[in-house]
């Protein structure tokens, strides 16, 4: 017999942070619902919200982080990119200072983690340019 | 009448959704037997009265028409038996909608001319026209539906965009 | 209410025991949604609030073929529901309806023209409780002078945010191919689109199916009143064909039927 039930959550867009419902088939999901009882939204959505749950199964969606190599991007694991990156931004810093270096944080991201960013760029990288795609 | 156009200044555009087995065929005829038919209709041949879609007519009026004209055949003479039956159904409908949002709805009119009535197509059109010609321009009823807030802040003075 | 819910449990009890899962609301930890019960030891979380439209739902299970199922619908559900069927989109045999009718206080809150159960010809309706609401007046009245109405609409659709909500939550919009999402008639990435095309499209689709549950409204981020227009686009299929949303499991829709199945009213032809 069919599971059909209802999850949860928050709209993964934007910084206004809406609930709204998953509604899963038999562990697929199958369309999304405004949360009436969410003080944020009041019941409503926008397009993104609405057609949040689109992306979770898309053929597109990204599921490793790629690297670029020559003209080609290919898949690697999140140890190799965080190894890369930190290496990068290490030189640029050794080399520049770290005013050559500035960090954008999301709206898509929890609180927790812009926390973590601001965190990153004072105490480990030394430098103010901590920016936020809501200032824009 | 070139007087009478002079001082209105004004021609309406009237788009003429024809059915490819009567009214198209009767407005032929029309031509044919050198019956004055006015020159405001931009006809647009279907297969069907049943074909217009709302959104076809309203598509109309987006694009600039004063007024949308749907002939069908007669009730009982469709070719598809009874494609205009559909129509004559939906017309009022969606006058009712064009009145709802405050267009004059008598801009849009159904009315049935076969391929035989090449005299009764010139009726028609040229009362339509006529018509149309009294209530004057669409565009400027249909710009006040785009809000505009320079203009709804003065009640009374005309929108000065022009339509999209 | 309680007596009512403590009714509408106990028959829900005993469509699970005849093997028939139900569609209904939940209250799970974190609020209320739709749920499908298969379990009587879970009816004590199933809910009535109107928060939600169970036919759409539905027609997630039709569509995966979870089928025969029992479904708990306010009135204006069973109507959406009939609607359904008239339009092939779920077999009456294959849904069992479990109705009870909404309270005048409720009925207040959706401007409910029929808060009231009604036999609509479905094989299997199961009505629970009493009638007891005082229908609300739906209507919304628009300005008397055509140009006052024009103003009112255009301040209306200018706070549009093509969300698109309205088709989304609406039960009755389960078209495949949607002609709002044509951009031949309806233009994306513009702003100040002109005629407002969307909502007048979507009236004209609404006239001979809306059946007034309001869940249009309730989701609109705009606060836009688009039932003012359905309604009044409703009223004229009424008065022209004789026809009301959800009625009658018989009565076919009549914009797709012949003036033989389906005349107008005398005088209007």
């Amino acid at each position: 017999m069919l599971d059909f039930h209802c999850v949860r959550t928050v709209c993964p867009y934007c910084g206004a942070g809406c609930h709204l419902l998953l509604e899963v088939l038999d562990g697929k999901l199958v369309g999304t619902l405004p949360c009436k009882e969410d003080p944020v939204s009041d019941g409503k959505l926008c397009a993104k919200g609405w057609n949040a749950w689109r992306y979770v199964e898309h053929p597109e969606r990204l599921r490793t982080p790629l690297l670029r190599r020559g003209s080609v991007l290919e898949p690697v694991t999140w140890q190799e990119a965080l190894e890369f990156l930190a290496a990068k931004l290490w030189g640029i810093r050794e080399e520049h200072g770290p005013q050559a270096i500035g960090f954008f944080a999301s709206a898509k991201c929890t609180n927790e983690e812009n926390y973590l960013i601001q965190k990153l760029a004072r105490a480990v990288m030394g430098t103010n340019n901590v920016d936020h795609c809501a200032r824009l | 009448m070139r007087a009478e156009q002079a001082t209105k200044g004004f021609e309406p555009r009237i788009v003429a959704f024809l059915c490819n087995w009567c009214s198209y065929a009767g407005a032929d005829n029309a031509g044919v037997a050198r019956i004055p038919s006015p020159h405001n209709i931009l006809p647009v041949r279907v297969m069907c009265s049943g074909r217009v879609s709302p959104e076809m007519i309203l598509h109309a009026f987006r694009r600039g028409a004063d007024g949308v004209l749907v002939l069908a055949c007669h009730i009982g003479d469709c070719h598809y038996d009874t494609g205009n039956h559909r129509t004559a159904k939906r017309i009022p409908i969606m006058r009712k909608l064009l009145e709802a949002i405050g267009i004059n709805p008598e801009r849009l009119e159904l009315d049935y001319v076969s391929s035989a009535e090449a005299l009764r197509f010139a009726e028609v059109t040229t009362r339509f026209v006529e018509r149309i010609r009294e209530l004057g321009p669409a565009q400027a009823e249909l710009r006040e539906l785009v809000f505009e807030p320079a203009w709804h802040a003065q009640p009374g003075s005309p929108p000065s965009r022009g339509g999209s | 209410m309680d007596s009512l819910l403590a009714a509408i449990r106990a028959a829900a009890a005993e469509e699970l025991s005849r093997g028939l899962p139900l569609l209904s609301l939940r209250q799970y930890p974190w609020g209320v949604g739709p749920y499908l019960f298969r379990d009587s030891a879970e009816l004590g979380e199933l809910r009535i609030e109107p928060l939600y439209p169970v036919g759409k739902a539905l027609l997630s299970l039709v569509r995966a073929r979870a089928l025969p199922v029992a479904v708990v619908a306010r009135p204006c559900e069973v109507r959406q529901l009939v609607e359904m069927a008239k339009r092939q989109q779920v077999q009456p045999a294959d849904v069992r309806i479990l109705t009870f009718s909404c309270d005048s206080a409720q009925a207040q809150v959706c401007r409910c023209e029929e808060p009231g159960t009604t036999s609509l010809g479905w094989p299997e309706l199961v009505v629970i409780g009493e009638e007891s609401a005082q229908p609300a007046a739906a209507a919304i009245a628009l300005p008397e002078d055509p140009a006052e109405r024009r103003r009112f609409w255009a301040a209306q659709f200018a706070k549009c945010i093509k969300c698109y909500g309205c088709r989304n939550v609406c039960p009755m919009c389960f078209c495949e191919h949607c002609e709002l999402e044509d951009p031949l008639w309806v233009e994306r990435g513009k702003l100040l689109p002109g005629l407002p095309m969307f909502h007048l499209i979507r009236a004209m689709h609404m006239s001979a199916r809306c059946t007034a549950c309001r869940q249009c409204e309730a989701a609109c981020p705009a606060h836009i009143p688009l039932t003012a227009l359905y309604d009044a686009l409703r009223q004229e299929v009424g008065s022209l064909l004789g026809y009301r949303p959800g009625a009658s499991l018989a009565q076919r829709p009549p914009l797709s039927l012949s003036l033989r199945e389906a005349p107008m009213q005398t005088g209007r032809h």
